[in-house]
């Protein structure tokens, strides 16, 4: 409650601000208090398994739903009492890229365009290029993959300069250069633009790489909220894998646990802090260290940990 | 709001379904046309049948035998004309008479009798005639005839007045006996001045009697137009008689038209999703729901133009654009009086009647497409709908008290554009335009609230 407070009095930099909002559909409850805010040049990771109430919570804050109790606040306005001004400055895009099929790519920009007073052609062609598809763009959509549609709803939502950018679960059916794309425009806009971001996602590790927060949402409530760097030092007691030249009596200079993976690779439980220790007792002993990387999956684990067991009812 | 308007028709116009719609339109104008076109080229082939179903048989009596030897005699004597020339029509029609009369005399021997002998004269001079391709003097001989027969008793003074009257008109207008409109135009107005005759007191007539009445008024007083005006308007292939019947001809697929756009228009959006693009624009949910009833309202106007556009081109190249020069007439039952219209006047005044019928119908398929979110569903009410209310218009009468709050007999407002009498007594034009009114909120309003506070789930 105190934190609450505290963000309050730094209101003119909170971007969206969601107060303990639920939702229920009849008796059946299914967003339960979550609370969160984006901040100026913030990107939220919004993370939970398949039915834990990710794009729900997206459908509120949107005012696609009406919300049961609590309140979305976006850029000081309430979405339920002055719903056509906080949502002017938010882009969104919801499950999927949805766009007018039979129309071309730059039909589809155009008709978005009417609809805000200060788009020009010049702005509708800043966003071609952010796209990407080139001369795709007069191709009907119905012809576009997943991936080009995931880009021109990504284009589409930017087209009026929101500072609020919502995309539920935009890594769907990119590519991984489309993704490190992504990962790139989205960061350039919260630096440059002050943009505050809120990206959804079931897949952690996609997300890792382009989010400073981390909110985690299962079975309808927030159970972590979290920097990323907070979050992986809380599974820094986590594995790393060690790429020697050769493993040959490695047991007798250092003290910790560890499996052989193959002949000159091992996955040692060691504590992050600890690391730089152990390099130079190998370097010391005449190991030859060729590289030494995080392991992945205890990230996915721990994420699978706090989430593990979501009842999807 | 306009460039939310702006959007919904673009993306209307821009459906391949809509375009498909546009050719299946013409497509069915061409064939209306052709069907037209088709008929009118038919040949009469009535009389030609009868004489063909006449069977030579010594069995028969002699009356019947003597009555199929007149007609074989007439037919044979109209076969040495051309089937357009005032002969053939005159034989089939009016000699037939003085050779039915002969052979009835000849078959029971009664040669002296003074029938048999006119009419035997008669026709002898009608064949010279005939030869002579003279009919002006035919005329006269009918006049003569006429007078005779009047001073006889056939004919009451009223009754000899018309038929003189006709037979000068044929002289002064020269309106010969081939088959022409003016001759049907002729023929029409004598016989309906005639059967005019018998109705003395005309207000106390029951309501049966009164609808044949009134038809007669209707015939009487279109063909004397006519005559004097020299129309065409007995027939009925013309491009200006379809653009007079333009609803009774294209309704169905103006309705379809109609029915796909407003059936599908909200349901369409929930289907693929885009619902969700739209509404987190900075618009309120009335607003684009209304742009979208607008845009209903519209494409009602649009098929109607493209239907009447459709019809005028392929009409005009088919069926000629001359006959749209004429006016269009209207009996007006009420008054009793003819109205003579422009002929684009006429189908505007019909176009304006028929809108509350399509406005009330499009809505309710716009109302199930945003309730229910399903196209299908949305486009099939309508048509119940449009059955309905025709079954309920055509079986109405004002033996039932409440028949007149049915919405159907409601929603056609020609009769009061044209100043006529409603389809049921005791209605009125405020009478109908507010029960339209009240069935259009009802739908509108519920289908407003509804849409207002929707959820929009997953699709």
């Amino acid at each position: 409650m105190n934190c609450v407070k505290m963000v309050a009095m730094e209101d003119f930099m909170s971007i969206l601000k969601c107060e303990k909002i639920c939702k229920s559909f009849g008796k059946k409850e299914v967003l339960k208090d979550v609370t969160f805010e984006v901040n100026e040049g913030d990107i939220l990771g919004f993370i939970g398994p398949n039915g834990a109430g990710k794009t729900t919570t997206i459908k509120l804050i949107l005012g696609l739903q009406k919300i049961t109790a609590g309140e979305v606040t976006i850029n000081g306005f309430d979405i339920k009492k002055d719903f056509v001004k906080a949502i002017e400055r938010v882009g969104a895009i919801v499950e999927n890229p949805d766009l007018y099929m039979y129309l071309t790519g730059r039909e589809n920009l155009k008709m978005i365009a009417r609809l805000y007073h200060d788009i020009d052609a010049k702005r509708i062609e800043e966003v071609i290029a952010i796209s990407g598809l080139g001369n795709r763009i007069d191709d009907n959509v119905s012809k576009y993959s997943l991936g080009m549609r995931q880009r021109l709803g990504i284009a589409a939502a930017l087209l009026h300069r929101p500072n609020l950018l919502i995309l539920d679960e935009p890594t769907n059916g990119l590519d991984p250069e489309g993704i490190r794309e992504l990962r790139d425009l989205l960061t350039k806009l919260a630096r440059e633009e002050k943009m505050g971001i809120l990206v959804s996602s079931h897949n952690l590790s996609e997300l890792e790489s382009f989010c400073n927060q981390i909110c985690i949402i299962k079975n309808g409530m927030i159970i972590d909220k979290t920097s990323l760097i907070d979050l992986k030092k809380e599974v820094s007691n986590s594995k790393y894998i060690l790429e020697l030249d050769h493993i040959d009596g490695l047991k007798d200079i250092i003290d910790y646990s560890y499996d052989e993976i193959s002949p000159t690779q091992i996955s040692i439980n060691i504590e992050r802090e600890k690391i730089p220790e152990l390099i130079k007792t190998l370097i010391a002993n005449d190991y030859l260290l060729y590289q030494i990387v995080e392991d992945k999956a205890s990230l996915e684990d721990a994420f699978l940990r706090k989430t593990g067991g979501n009842i999807i009812d | 709001m306009i460039n939310l308007l702006k959007n919904e028709i673009t993306k209307v116009i821009k459906k391949k379904s809509f375009l498909i719609m546009v050719i299946v339109m013409f497509g069915y104008a061409l064939l209306t046309n052709i069907i037209y076109l088709t008929l009118s080229n038919v040949d009469e082939v009535e009389f030609a049948q009868n004489v063909a179903s006449t069977i030579d048989d010594d069995n028969l009596d002699p009356e019947t035998k003597a009555y199929n030897e007149a007609l074989k005699e007439t037919y044979d004597l109209a076969q040495k004309y051309e089937k357009s020339s005032w002969q053939y029509n005159y034989v089939i029609t009016y000699d037939y008479d003085n050779l039915e009369t002969i052979h009835l005399y000849e078959a029971s021997q009664l040669f002296d009798s003074k029938i048999y002998n006119e009419a035997k004269e008669k026709h002898e001079k009608i064949v010279s005639l005939l030869k002579e391709d003279d009919w002006k003097s035919v005329v006269k001989i009918e006049m003569d005839e006429l007078k005779e027969a009047f001073e006889e008793g056939d004919y009451t003074k009223e009754e000899y007045d018309i038929k003189l009257e006709c037979l000068k008109m044929r002289l002064d207008q020269n309106i010969s006996y081939a088959n022409s409109y003016q001759n049907d135009n002729l023929i029409n107005y004598e016989e309906s001045k005639i059967s005019l005759l018998g109705y003395a007191n005309v207000d106390k007539l029951d309501a049966g009697d009164k609808e044949f009445y009134q038809e007669r008024r209707e015939t009487y007083l279109t063909s004397e137009y006519a005559l004097k005006h020299n129309l065409n308007i007995t027939s009925e292939i013309s491009l200006q008689s379809v653009l007079m019947n333009f609803f009774d001809e294209f309704m169905l697929m103006i309705i379809i038209m109609v029915f796909m756009i407003a059936g599908s228009i909200m349901s369409n959006e929930y289907n693929n999703g885009t619902i969700k693009l739209l509404l987190v624009r900075p618009y309120s949910r009335i607003k684009i729901l209304l742009s979208k009833y607008i845009t209903v309202l519209i494409c009602i106007l649009i098929a109607i133009l493209i239907m009447v556009i459709a019809e005028l081109l392929i009409g005009g190249v088919t069926l000629g654009f001359s006959s749209l020069s004429n006016p269009a007439l209207y009996y007006n039952a009420k008054l009793d009086t003819l109205q003579t219209y422009n002929i684009f006047a006429y189908l505007g005044l019909n176009i304006i009647g028929q809108l509350p019928n399509l406005i009330i119908l499009a809505t309710l398929a716009f109302a199930i497409s945003t309730i229910f979110s399903n196209t299908a569903l949305a486009i099939i009410m309508g048509f119940v709908g449009q059955f309905v209310g025709s079954l309920f218009s055509t079986f109405a009468t004002s033996d039932i008290w409440w028949i007149k709050y049915i919405i159907s007999l409601n929603w056609n407002w020609t009769p009061y554009l044209f100043k006529s009498t409603p389809s049921i007594e005791g209605m009125s034009f405020i009478f109908s335009f507010v029960i339209c009114l009240i069935f259009l909120l009802a739908m509108i309003i519920p289908t407003f609230l509804i849409f207002k506070h929707k959820d929009i789930v997953n699709v």
